[in-house]
């Protein structure tokens, strides 16, 4: 048992290799969990790891590095059809939360109430994974398993967060329902982008909604529904009750009912829609 | 490892650390930074708020090896370094009255440099964006947020406020204002010798269990470094205490059956890392998990299990107030409303956690630490360790936020009895979640009331039904039981009266006294039914109101006739055109918005009485001249940060002609300041505020006299004595004329005030109070009705204190209690296993408290010093209802519980839950 803080990946890697710890970064999840780093298994702490802390886009490629923290997502200027990224990072926590939590790190918890999920999943994001066996990709969707379960095997680490923003790419939104205004886990949220083409149709749009079942999902039946047919208001009926809930599972918790989570989820998401219609009115 | 950093500008290295601890336990630790407030460790409240490299941080989650060769700036040290921001940010702080307790102000403080150094102007959205992530339990913001405006766009109205000389009626800054905003006040935890060994507390899991402890000795061979074990069989007194005489039922230590889920059972002691590292779960005790009375309709079963032998059917007690003939009166009735209410338990979330210390000089016990009582720390501990009165002083440092909780004993006794057993100094911190599992509690109440009218909207009866869930143990149950009935009526009249009160044990945290003692639960049932009332009559609520409100010379419900000094028609008559205005804006909103959206206009009043219920309530203040002229106030009264220490210091400056600045204050100590009681029940300004005006005026009698002057003379200061004045003639001070006593001082006089009560009848007729204090809000909120949110647009607040000793703190306590208000209407509900900690019960943010306009009325009392009232309860009392009575008007929906979360509101708007009435 034990605690270090790396200062390259080489390091973190030599770490790994051998086994037998576990990887910290922000670790706003992780104290107040009472997982105390070094005082059940040894943790390498990642978050000094500068190649890991990069923004980067290559031809209409981006990749965020895990330990990018939601204080840089917050402030970086994201173009059209991005600027959820930065709503969604200002509305973790609070400031002091956004400055060492990283997307990574919020990724790999695997809490369903995680808010970059859906905003990521909107993406269709991939990860990049490192192990000694060598660095593999996979969907966002398939690496999120359930509750507080990812694909990561042991030894392996999140290396980056992957995704391309097509150039149709309008606008996108984030909508978050909580019981409070800061500091408030999510009682549902939702997050999308739409595309246009020049005619003014709908390309594609991508709607996710989080915190109502075990890992944050697509909306695929509306997004079909929706496809090709022009911008405008009447878009949003195709956000029924019946499709959303075919897709979710909600449960009671401290913060809503099951019953509360089912009708609200439809108008986060419904909201979502509005807002992005609006933006392209 | 060796760490080493750049603190507040110093080169500082830290030795033999993992890199893991947590960056505030060693700045607080080992780098003397006590300005680095603890309230959760778990990233949840802000007041840890540091800044490293610039950037605001926690430093409760930060490992200590992730600021290696970084720069770390805490609040203290960036106000005693001279940064610009800092500076002119604390002092627009204090005098702009935002902070009252200030154990999250560093966090506020450090949060704010932060973003004045990122950007020179930013926008009011901005400050509050910034300042998001610091929660403060007594201050309800807004003052913050006008103070941090002024700072940031540099316009601080200091000067005038320093200008003032702090007599009653001057809105000066606190006296202690700007250390508790910088960190440098001295809170419970910030106070041990370094030396000083750690104490935790072994808890019951389970809500009720049977428990066997076995082999501790064994234990504590296979632990080393643990000093001590303490359970109940070391207590060397009795193992009961208690806050009421006759009802000590709470053991210290658990005996054989644990009666809630976090009761103590046992202590261990030893140095800071071997008890900081202990894995209790090996600790030898074996639970039998018994089947648990959660709730009080499984306690009052006729099978239930008796919680404690002396109570049947788990019965704490009773409480009644009865005129006329309320059964017939209700019969005959034009007009009736019913209605059955319930609220859950509300946990007080003051962000200091229970701390302190104890030592023993091998004769006596001094205890330092948070505590709203003292005295009552005092005797308790002297049973409890079967100690004289004399071999106990307590010594309470600053209370970072008590709202009633810290009026019942928490860590003392364990700190106590472990130095007592070691001789050596003791410390302990409670942790957010035992603090939350153990400390008192809102009483949950179930309510059945009925009120009877005439069809032209006169109140004929009130009959009052109400059980109040007291948990395990009765702490301030008994209080709850008899302050409801005669509070129940609300500030209204009615020829026909009964309220009965049950106060019943269950298996949960003890209830006791949290800001109104079980007022504020009834005040929703009785405000939610007028307002109905006032509908189905086709009445305006407000003039319906008005109509009912008890005047001077109209009895109350007790059949108290108060011939001066009644208020509550004048706070309605200050809200008449706020009434109008709101609802017309209302009116214009929801015609022009999506049916979505509903705005509405909530409304309800309120009433309290200051001081103990018909018992004797004394306090006595102290002061002095000293031989070079000074003088000098005895204070015992606990400032809990609602500026007592101010408001004390006014009247008694005032009562003897001299600047309040002038004033050496010697705060609460039980070895040299006498008994003020309590701090709660909203008694302070009232009683403590007239002993120090006696105190003040026998002190100028006395000084008057030592200088020969005649009575009519002025007293003269520079700042201290120089001599009285009258016309031409002066009569110089020289000191060497008089004795010189031990505590170095040369006239000496104590004063005490004790309010005319009566004690009530076997009906609860009599006169409980020498005086009431009124109040009434409104509310305007816009419901989003698809989602069940509210927002919160403005709160206009009256509240008569009598005379208001000094506006500014006033004012912070009525946005306070309105923010405690705003909680429990929405938001706050305490369920054990499930909400003990800041990130799961949710307390309002900065950005859930609206604009508050606070209109401060003025209907003197004969009895209070200068007819001031006391305010501390009244302002949270109106609060939820006019919320509650504001989400009907917008959509319709009948609440009959809170919080009224969105989930309640959309099931409440459907209406499936209300078949009554
Ligand atoms: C007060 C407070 C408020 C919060 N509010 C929100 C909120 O509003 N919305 C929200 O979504 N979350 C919130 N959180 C949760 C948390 O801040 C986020 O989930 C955050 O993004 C986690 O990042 P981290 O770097 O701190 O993770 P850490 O705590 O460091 O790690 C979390 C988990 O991920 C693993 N891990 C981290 N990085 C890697 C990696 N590269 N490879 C493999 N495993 C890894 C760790 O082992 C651990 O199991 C809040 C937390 C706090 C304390
Ligand atoms: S103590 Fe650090 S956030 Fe509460
Ligand atoms: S002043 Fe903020 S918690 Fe007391």
């Amino acid at each position: 048992m034990g605690y270090v803080l790396v200062a390259t990946e080489n390091e973190l890697q030599d770490r790994l290799a051998n086994g037998g710890c576990r990887v910290a970064a922000g670790m706003t999840d992780m104290y107040p969990s009472g997982q105390l780093p070094g005082s059940t298994e040894s943790v390498v702490d990642i978050s000094q790891v500068s190649s890991l802390r990069d923004i980067s886009c290559t031809d209409g490629a981006w990749r965020i590095g895990t330990t990018v923290r939601w204080s840089d997502v917050r402030v970086y200027p994201w173009p059209a059809g991005l600027e959820m990224l930065a709503e969604v990072a200002s509305q973790v926590g609070a400031v002091q939360v956004q400055n060492a939590a990283t997307v990574g790190g919020n990724l790999c918890n695997a809490s369903p109430a995680a808010d970059g999920m859906p905003v990521l999943l909107a993406l269709g994001a991939t990860v990049e994974l490192w192990s000694v066996r060598g660095v593999r990709e996979m969907l966002l969707s398939d690496f999120i398993t359930g509750v507080r379960r990812t694909a990561l095997e042991p030894g392996e680490y999140l290396r980056a967060i992957c995704f391309k923003n097509n150039e149709d790419a309008v606008a996108s939104a984030f909508c978050k329902l909580g019981l409070r205004q800061y500091l408030v886990i999510s009682i549902a949220m939702a997050a999308g982008q739409l595309r246009c083409d020049s005619a003014g149709c709908v390309s594609g749009i991508s709607l996710a909604l989080g915190a109502c079942s075990p890992v944050a999902t697509r909306l695929s039946d509306i997004e079909a529904s929706i496809v090709g047919k022009p911008v405008s208001k009447s878009l949003i009926d195709e956000v029924t009750a019946e499709r959303v809930a075919s897709v979710i599972s909600p449960i009671d918790d401290v913060r809503a009912t099951a019953a509360y989570r089912r009708d609200a989820a439809v108008h986060v998401l419904r909201d979502t829609l509005a807002r992005l219609v609006e933006a392209v009115a | 490892m060796k760490v080493s950093l750049t603190l507040n500008g110093q080169e500082t290295s830290i030795d033999d650390l993992s890199g893991a601890e947590r960056l505030s336990s060693v700045l607080r630790e080992s780098c003397g930074a006590r300005d680095v407030k603890v309230g959760c460790e778990a990233g949840d409240c802000g007041a840890c708020t540091v800044l490293v490299d610039g950037e605001a941080m926690n430093a409760c989650i930060v490992p200590v090896a992730q600021v290696a060769n970084r720069h770390v700036e805490t609040a203290a040290g960036l106000h005693r370094n001279g940064d610009p921001d800092a500076v002119r940010v604390a002092s627009a702080f204090d005098a702009g009255g935002a902070v009252q307790c200030g154990i999250c102000f560093p966090g506020f403080l450090t949060s704010l440099v932060a973003l004045k150094r990122q950007q020179s102007q930013p926008t009011e959205a901005e400050i509050t964006d910034a300042l998001g992530g610091v929660l403060c339990r007594c201050s309800g913001y807004r003052k913050l947020i006008d103070a941090a405006v002024s700072a940031c766009d540099g316009s601080v109205p200091r000067t005038e406020c320093d200008a003032l000389a702090g007599s009653v009626g001057d809105a000066v800054a606190r006296v202690d204002g700007l250390p508790r905003i910088t960190g440098d006040q001295i809170f419970g935890d910030d106070i041990a010798p370094a030396d000083a060994l750690r104490l935790r507390v072994l808890r019951s899991p389970h809500a009720r269990a049977r428990f066997t402890i076995g082999d501790t000795q064994s234990w504590v061979s296979h632990h080393p470094g643990v000093e001590l074990v303490l359970t109940a069989s070391d207590v060397p007194g009795v193992n009961r205490y208690g806050v009421l005489p006759g009802f000590e039922d709470q053991p210290v230590f658990a005996e054989s059956e644990a009666r809630f889920r976090g009761e103590a059972v046992a202590a261990v002691v030893g140095e800071k890392a071997v008890i900081e590292g202990l894995d209790l779960n090996d600790f030898p005790v074996t639970w039998e998990p018994l089947d648990a009375l959660v709730d009080m309709p499984s306690a009052r079963k006729p099978s239930a299990d008796a919680l404690h032998a002396h109570a049947a059917e788990n019965i704490l007690c009773r409480g009644r107030v009865e005129k006329g003939d309320v059964t017939s009166a209700l019969a005959s009735a034009e007009f009736i409303k019913r209605g059955t209410f319930e609220t859950g338990f509300v946990e007080h979330a003051y962000i200091e956690p229970e701390a302190g210390y104890a030592s023993f000089d091998g004769e006596r016990v001094s205890v330092f630490g948070c505590t709203q009582a003292p005295v009552m720390d005092q005797e308790a501990l002297a049973g409890i360790l079967d100690l004289r009165l004399a071999q106990l002083r307590i010594v309470p440092t600053a209370v970072g936020g008590g709202f009633g909780s810290k009026l019942d004993l928490s860590f003392q006794p364990f700190v106590a009895l472990a130095a007592m057993r070691l001789k050596r100094a003791v410390r302990m911190c409670y942790s957010r979640q035992e603090s939350m599992q153990s400390s008192t509690k809102r009483h949950p109440s179930r309510i059945e009331l009925s009120i009877g009218a005439t069809r032209d909207g006169y109140l004929t009866a009130c009959d009052f039904d109400g059980e109040f869930n007291t948990g395990a143990y009765a702490s301030w149950g008994p209080t709850v039981a008899n302050r409801v009935p005669v509070h129940a009526s609300g500030p209204y009249a009615y020829p026909h009266y009964r309220a009965r009160t049950t106060g019943v044990y269950t298996n949960n945290p003890p209830a006791g006294a949290f800001r109104g003692f079980g007022v504020p639960q009834a005040a929703i049932a009785l405000e939610l039914l007028l307002d109905e009332m006032a509908d189905e009559l086709g009445l305006d609520p407000l003039a319906f109101r008005q109509k009912n409100a008890l005047q001077n010379n109209v009895p109350t419900a007790t059949g108290q006739c108060f011939s001066q000094g009644v208020g509550i028609s004048a706070c309605f008559d200050a809200l008449a055109p706020h009434w109008q205005s709101l609802n017309a804006e209302a009116a214009a909103f929801n015609n022009e918005s999506a049916p979505r959206y509903r705005r509405g206009v909530g409304l309800a009043g309120g009433w309290y009485g200051c001081g103990n219920t018909s018992m004797p309530n004394p306090s006595t203040i102290k002061s002095a001249l000293r031989a070079d002229g000074g003088v000098v106030l005895h204070q015992g009264a606990v400032d809990i940060g609602q500026g007592s220490n101010t408001v004390i210091a006014q009247i008694f400056a005032t009562a003897v002609g001299c600047s309040l600045h002038a004033l050496e204050l010697i705060s609460a100590d039980t070895d040299i300041t006498p008994d003020a009681g309590k701090t709660s029940a909203s008694r302070q300004t009232f009683i403590s505020g007239n002993a120090a005006r006696l105190s003040g005026l026998s002190l100028r009698r006395e000084l008057l006299a030592a200088l020969g002057a005649p009575d009519d003379a002025d007293l003269v200061f520079d700042p201290n004595l120089t001599g009285a004045r009258l016309g031409d003639a002066f009569w110089p001070f020289d000191a060497s004329a008089l004795p010189l006593d031990n505590a170095g001082y040369v006239i000496c006089v104590e004063e005490s005030y004790d309010p005319p009560t009566a004690p009530l009848d076997e009906n609860g007729q009599g006169e409980p109070y020498a005086q009431f204090g009124y109040a009434a809000h409104l509310v305007m909120l816009t419901v989003d009705t698809a989602l069940g949110t509210v927002e919160l647009n403005k709160i206009v607040a009256a509240h008569d204190v009598g005379k208001a000793i000094n506006p500014i703190l006033v004012e912070g306590q009525v946005h306070g209690g309105v923010a405690q208000g705003v909680g429990m209407a929405l938001m706050e509900a305490y369920v054990p296993g499930q909400s003990e900690d800041l990130h799961n019960y949710l307390i309002p943010t900065i950005g859930d408290v609206p604009p508050i306009e606070s209109l401060i009325v003025e209907v003197p009392d004969a009895h209070g010093a200068h007819g001031a009232k006391g305010l501390g309860e009244h302002v949270l009392i109106p609060t939820a209802p006019a919320i509650l009575n504001g989400i009907r008007r917008a959509t319709g929906a009948r609440l009959r519980a809170i919080p009224a979360t969105p989930d309640a509101i959309l099931t409440a708007l459907r209406g499936d839950e209300l078949v009554e009435e």
